[in-house]
């Protein structure tokens, strides 16, 4: 394992020598220290101004040293996390265009040890300077009065997330197989992407998103020194920002709890990575511990931002968690099929794998066998966790039952037919089904409210966007239908509801657009299972030839 | 040794390697050859772990590369067709990145480095940055990082590609070393006269398919081609022809004497290549002024050809 040797870890090696040449790291620490010289003149110059009125920031003169330290703080981050994370980025990038990564795939090295040594390796400039201005920040601690367990503490947060986001980096270089330039856009939308989608979570006080960032490191920090000055803390980061499942815990540990298992994920998808690019991310078991965690964070986190909205924003609004819930796993169950689903050659190289090993099939949860049985698990997982989180809300049985089965009909479908298009023999089968699924659930539906003038919405029924929110808000807000006890109740509450449900689809265009969906995964399910027996009678056919095949043998067929 | 039974590598819509089997005993080089796109590189990608075969199997020294891939990728070591190297890395510096890849010990692998730099010429350049060696050193130097665990089989993917006449003869002797050595060796070029000299059996790959194979002798024979020996005269005299003659017909596994042009005489050879110094030998005795002497075998290019594997390529 590369941190107990790295010497004998050979990417940690390359990377070392690629990146700390001396004079390299020569030209680079005058750099940093002409930069840190000037930002500190800078600070001086601000500084003296004290008597400013109205500054944004009122100084202090015995703050100053606390100040610089927090300036420094920021420098140190956006070198390790920020330059930290493009090196990384640009040294797997580098190796994997240029092909010197499949050098290190035939070789006997352990596929955990190339991550290793790439993660802690390519970005080792950046934590080497980042090392050299620990001491300085410890001395500017003591004369600022902050606590060096506090500087401990986030250093120990910003290593975890340096650590964290080098991975990230380490995973987008060794996932690129196109040109350049083309990877350099695919990858900076998708950092874009989950830069936004982090930013907007966080603005709603999710915090496991807040958590999943380097925002901890600097909090207790930050807050600390500014304290010391006339600043004072503002009062929603006095509310806990730290609670998960209703309990308090300790930043760092949160910070862990959210970082490491996902750093874990991300180790082992560059490791599957870097042995065979064709290899989807994850497998099918580390996808279903993926959902898992996620929906423990989503539970978790979901009750802290209704606890937080009811407490700062408004008391009275219903949570809308349930509808939430549907999007998220549906959205999941999607992801996990996508990247699960074997193609035909996928699926008999799985069926040959278990002939060798003497077994007559892949087994369930093989990879690169069908999708059924994972869905199946999937389907068992989510119900477990909406079980859990429809009691606070009182959900009724009658109406988590068929929510959850109106859930579980279009996982079935999406799956099913997604697998039988893949395994299929047909050409252009990827544009039919995409093209398919955009029609039925967004196009359709659309373009009958705008034709009817929103009358009609038959096609409502087919889309699991319009439905979920149907199901899901009729679990979540609608009290009536909830407090049914029989089932002439529910009919009666249901008739009468008023969550934007029933009342304007109608019951029976519901019913009748959910037993066809229904019918639509069934026949899908049916026709996926005919595709995989399809397959499975070539490769029996492919081992007979090859059970009757000669013998390795010195070459001559002259 | 490498054993492959049956072996099909699939992409896509597209059957690369369809069902080749074949062994190369250690001491052996066996030489692919074949258009581009008839699956040699597939073929070699297989055998090295980097592409899953559809079917069939591939044992390494008795490993079997799918169940045991660690063990079997220990004994082997793989030149792909590019070389890529680390640019900003010295010469040595590689080599010991890709020593400590192999799990070799941290105290062998200096003096690895350094033999094997030496082996294959770059021992002046061992302190030179990658970027400034010219396509042919770096060439030697993936050579030289294919075989530095010293593995039992290897396999050499165009090999000789950019290397300059010198370089190359410096490369077939390593090899040809290595095979004294005990090392099974595939390789394949595009460079046919190459692998002429350096192979003991050869295989022509075509859509896929091995369409002929085996040891070189064979494959000559099966170009229909006889051997000759040609001997060309400075001074081509009544007498000295008589004098030729006589030393060469009536000797076992040598047959009539034809004059092809001027001075230039060929008789057809069925013997032991063994034979051919003493042969020369007694030429010389008899004082006969020899300007050249050599064996004219059907060489790779012919049995390609005869193979049809030209024609579609």
């Amino acid at each position: 394992m590369m941190p107990l040797k790295p010497r004998d870890n050979a990417l940690f090696v390359r990377n070392f020598r690629d990146r700390m040449r001396p004079h390299v790291i020569g030209s680079y620490a005058a750099i940093l220290f002409v930069l840190v010289m000037i930002f500190l003149l800078a600070l001086t110059e601000v500084f003296a101004d004290t008597g400013r009125e109205n500054a944004l920031f009122p100084l202090i003169p015995h703050c100053v040293p606390a100040r610089i330290l927090a300036y420094l703080a920021v420098f140190q981050g956006a070198v390790l996390l920020v330059l930290g994370t493009l090196s990384a980025y640009r040294m797997a990038l580098q190796d994997r265009l240029n092909g010197t990564l499949d050098f290190f795939r035939a070789t006997p090295t352990e596929g955990l040890d190339h991550v290793l040594g790439l993660v802690f390796g390519a970005p080792i400039m950046e934590w080497f300077f980042f090392l050299l201005l620990v001491p300085v920040m410890f001395v500017l601690a003591l004369m600022s009065d902050v606590k060096v367990a506090v500087l401990a503490e986030f250093y120990a947060s910003l290593a975890l997330c340096a650590v964290f986001y080098h991975s990230l980096g380490i995973l987008a270089g060794v996932c690129a197989t196109m040109k350049k330039y083309r990877a350099a856009v695919n990858i900076l939308g998708l950092a874009a992407l989950i830069c936004a989608g982090t930013a907007a979570l966080v603005y709603i006080r999710s915090s496991v998103a807040y958590h999943g960032t380097f925002l901890p490191c600097y909090t207790n920090l930050l807050m600390n020194i500014l304290d010391k000055g006339a600043f004072s803390r503002p009062e929603f980061l006095d509310y806990s920002v730290h609670i998960f499942f209703g309990k308090p815990l300790s930043p760092l540990f949160f910070q862990a709890l959210v970082q490491a298992p996902l750093c874990g994920l991300v180790w082992l998808a560059t490791k599957r990575k870097i042995s065979s690019a064709e290899t989807p991310l994850l497998s099918s078991f580390q996808l279903l511990f993926l959902t898992s965690l996620i929906l423990v964070f989503f539970a978790g986190d979901s009750l802290f931002t209704a606890e937080f909205r009811r407490r700062w924003y408004t008391p009275q609004n219903p949570n809308p968690i349930l509808l939430i819930y549907f999007y998220l796993v549906f959205f999941l169950s999607v992801l996990f099929s996508i990247m699960a689903t074997p193609t035909a050659l996928g699926y008999q190289k799985a069926l040959n794998r278990a002939a060798k090993s003497g077994l007559s099939g892949p087994g369930w949860f093989v990879e690169q066998n069908s999708n059924a049985g994972w869905t199946i698990l999937l389907c068992c997982l989510f119900a477990a966790v909406y079980f859990a989180l429809c009691a606070p809300f009182k959900v009724s049985l009658y109406i988590f039952t068929a929510s959850f089965a109106v859930l579980a009909v279009f996982i079935a479908f999406f799956a099913s037919a997604y697998e039988f298009f893949k395994l299929g023999r047909f050409r252009g089968k990827t544009i039919i089904f995409s093209t398919a699924v955009l029609l039925l659930w967004i196009a359709l539906p659309i373009t009958e409210a705008i034709l009817t003038s929103g009358k009609y919405f038959f096609f409502f029924c087919f889309s699991p966007l319009t439905m979920f929110a149907i199901w899901g808000g009729m679990a979540t807000n609608d009290a009536a239908v909830n407090s049914a006890t029989t089932v002439k109740q529910l009919i009666a509450a249901v008739k009468s509801s008023n969550s934007s449900s029933f009342s304007e689809v109608g019951a029976i265009t519901v019913i009748t657009g959910h037993l066809l969906m229904f019918a639509a995964a069934v026949l899908f399910i049916f026709l996926a299972a005919r595709e995989r027996k399809r397959i499975r009678a070539r490769v029996a056919g492919g081992r007979e030839l090859n059970a009757s095949a000669a013998p390795a043998r010195s070459p001559d067929n002259i | 040794m490498i054993e492959i039974r049956s072996l099909r590598v699939d992409y896509e819509n597209v059957t690369a390697v369809s069902d080749v089997s074949l062994a190369v005993e250690p001491g052996r080089v066996f030489g692919l050859v074949g258009p581009n796109g008839s699956g040699k590189t597939s073929l070699l990608k297989a055998i090295a772990g980097l592409v899953e075969p559809t079917y069939g199997d591939i044992k390494i020294c008795g490993c079997d590369l799918e169940l045991n891939p660690r063990e079997a990728l220990q004994k082997l070591g793989f030149m792909p067709d590019f070389n890529a190297v680390y640019e900003n890395l010295k010469v040595w510096e590689y080599l010991d990145v890709f020593a400590t890849a192999y799990l070799i010990d941290r105290n062998k692998r200096l003096d690895l480095v350094e033999k094997w730099v030496n082996q294959v010429g770059l021992g002046d350049k061992t302190d030179a940055l990658i970027h400034t060696l010219s396509r042919g050193m770096r060439q030697r130097l993936v050579l030289a990082r294919t075989l530095i665990h010293d593995p039992e089989v290897a396999l050499l993917d165009e090999p000789a590609s950019g290397i300059d006449a010198l370089g190359r003869i410096e490369m077939r002797n390593t090899l040809k070393e290595a095979a004294r050595g005990g090392k099974a060796i595939i390789i394949s070029s595009h460079i046919l006269s190459e692998l002429s000299d350096l192979c003991d059996s050869a295989g022509i790959m075509e859509k896929g398919r091995m369409v002929v194979s085996g040891d070189m002798a064979r494959l000559r024979a099966y170009t229909g081609m006889k051997t000759e020996i040609v001997v060309h005269l400075s001074e081509a005299s009544d007498e000295t022809v008589k004098e030729l003659k006589a030393v060469l017909e009536g000797r076992p596994g040598i047959g009539a004497l034809k004059e092809e042009k001027t001075g230039e005489f060929c008789a057809e050879f069925s013997g032991s290549r063994d034979e051919l110094p003493g042969l020369l030998g007694a030429l010389v005795k008899e004082g006969l002024p020899i300007a050249q002497f050599f064996i004219r075998e059907a060489g790779l290019e012919d049995i390609y050809f005869k193979a049809g594997a030209g024609k579609t390529s």
